[in-house]
């Protein structure tokens, strides 16, 4: 869905999952992002596609709240979330994976995913000290849920190995299944495939595209590989030296000579 | 045989309680890189609380320990909000000073509260030795190990078991990647600040109840958790209390050997002879994690 459809279903009353409008970003005198709008429907894949320095990784940290743009607005189902820290917006419904993985290496894999749980434990400090009652029936569900998401991801049988431990595509998986603890209604992934065989990819992208359609789940993703991007989102957005330069489904955006420029360069000019 | 028994202790149980407020500083550093010059005034002054609480109020000894411990989680968490919260986002070495000004203040306003003189501590624990074997121990010292073992324990399960101790050591992972988990950064450093203060001032009002009285010098305890912690290593929560240990009875067996050939005061500088060595072999202690940077 591009800005200008979005902005004609929001007048409908139908808001986009995501909303970024005329993002900036600057550190000092190098402009990062400069007026960058795109919005993703409900239920969506959307790609997050650009050359190296483009810009992808600081519109991801503007979404989830780890860089703070100059100017421009993030709206999640219609909720402002420009001034929100980091945090709080994960318990708005963000969660996101790292590029170099944001893994607690010396953690479990099972207390990695239970930190995703973090934000929907309820009891307090004492009932989260002790375990009874309700607090314990509380910490029981919760760890179901963890065992429920490492078995969709096929890392249940890893769940008491410490993280540090596993294969790189593993633990990339391990990163994926802490960001669903989340429960999120967006899902953030900063290049879920980079440095992966083309196996360990192909399960990747089988489990995106699970997450995307038995679980409902939307996502926004980063990635580089043509291949997958190509296949497997319903729209892809292009960024090139930190300007949108392209949005639109896979097809168009083949298609698009401002895309076919900024990754094969100018046709030379005759 | 029996001398050095006794000695090694007496070692356990003063290193019991270094053990405790080097868990303190540990805490605070594993989860905000500051380093707490301000430990050992928390102690003084939790020991001085729990004596004001005994004799003014006339609370026996448990009750007075207990609300000592709740006035020093108001303690931390009031620090966090008014002293540290301000500083965020401040190089870390000016906040470090800050603590150096901190202990300055705490210092300035238990003297100005209680005085410089010794207070004396009420008898809280009974006097007669109990039998420890051939041993002869004083139960003071039994009721302190028992006190330390318990906290330490409780703080283990804590850490391991607990969300908030599960969010804490995220946090002290990485700080960026706990905040994208919905976990609250300023609320972990407040409650860092709390169980030091309060781990802090257990270690003084048992320091206190053992020697029969509170005073300035009490401060100098946190001076005592450099050689434990950098023996430990600066982020190891097992490493404090090793270490803790560790340098209780290395202190009084240098003091109980040394001191009559070297006439004296061997105890005091021997834990500061092992961190010199430390810090010359193995900079990041026993536990810790060794740095490697990208040059």
């Amino acid at each position: 869905m591009s800005y200008k459809q979005a902005a004609v279903l929001k007048r409908r009353g139908i808001m986009a999952r995501l909303e970024v409008s005329a993002l900036s970003l600057r550190f000092g005198g190098v402009t990062a992002l400069r007026d960058v709008s795109f919005a993703v429907a409900d239920k969506a894949l959307v790609a997050i596609i650009g050359p190296n320095g483009a810009g992808k990784t600081s519109l991801l940290n503007c979404i989830s709240g780890l860089c703070r743009p100059q100017s421009g607005r993030v709206a999640l189902d219609g909720e402002d979330l420009t001034r929100l820290s980091p945090h709080q917006r994960a318990r708005s419904g963000l969660s996101r994976t790292f590029q170099n993985l944001g893994l607690f290496k010396g953690m479990t894999v099972l207390e990695n995913l239970m930190v995703g749980r973090h934000l929907h434990e309820k009891t307090g400090l004492l009932g989260g000290g002790l375990f009874f009652g309700s607090a314990r029936r509380e910490e029981i569900a919760h760890r179901e849920s963890v065992v429920q998401i490492a078995g969709f991801l096929e890392i249940d049988h890893l769940l008491r190995k410490v993280v540090g431990t596993l294969a790189y595509g593993l633990q990339k998986r391990v990163e994926l299944g802490r960001a669903l603890a989340l429960e999120p209604r967006l899902l953030l992934l900063d290049e879920p495939m980079a440095g992966m065989n083309s196996g360990e990819k192909k399960e990747m992208a089988r489990f995106i595209v699970e997450i995307n359609e038995r679980r409902g789940t939307t996502i926004a993703m980063i990635e580089h590989d043509m291949g997958v991007v190509m296949g497997l989102s319903h729209r892809i957005c292009v960024l090139d030296f930190g300007e949108k330069i392209a949005d639109g489904t896979p097809q168009e955006v083949r298609d698009s000579p401002a895309v076919q420029a900024a990754y094969l360069g100018q046709p030379a000019s005759v | 045989m029996e001398y050095f028994l006794q000695l090694t202790l007496n070692g356990l149980v003063v290193g019991g309680i270094y053990a405790l407020v080097a868990l303190g500083f540990v805490i605070i550093h594993k989860s905000s890189g500051i380093l707490n010059f301000a430990q050992g005034e928390f102690l003084m002054l939790g020991a001085y609380v729990c004596v004001a609480i005994m004799t003014e109020a006339r609370v026996p000894f448990a009750g007075a320990f207990v609300l000592t411990l709740l006035f020093s989680v108001a303690l931390g968490l009031l620090l966090e909000r008014v002293v540290l919260r301000p500083l965020l986002g401040e190089p870390i070495i000016s906040v470090i000073m800050v603590t150096l000004g901190l202990s300055s203040v705490l210092k300035a306003i238990v003297q100005g509260i209680w005085g410089t003189d010794t207070r004396p501590f009420p008898q809280v624990f009974p006097i007669g030795p109990v039998m420890l074997g051939p041993l002869p121990v004083s139960q003071g010292y039994l009721w302190s190990l028992a006190c330390v073992a318990v906290l330490l324990v409780a703080l283990t399960i804590f850490f391991r078991r607990t969300r908030l101790g599960l969010a804490m050591r995220a946090t002290a992972d990485s700080q960026q990647v706990a905040l994208s988990m919905g976990i609250s950064v300023r609320r972990i450093f407040a409650l860092s600040w709390s169980i030091a203060a309060v781990v802090s001032a257990a270690g003084g009002m048992l320091l206190g109840a053992m020697r029969g009285g509170v005073d300035g010098s009490l401060a100098f305890y946190g001076l005592k958790v450099m050689p434990v912690v950098i023996l430990g290593g600066l982020d190891s929560i097992p490493g404090a209390i090793v270490g803790g240990l560790v340098i209780g009875v290395l202190e009084n067996l240098s003091g109980g050997y040394l001191d009559p050939i070297m006439g004296g005061g061997v105890k005091d500088v021997a834990p500061f002879v092992v961190l010199v060595l430390i810090l010359m072999v193995r900079p990041q202690g026993l536990f810790g994690a060794a740095q490697a940077r990208r040059a």
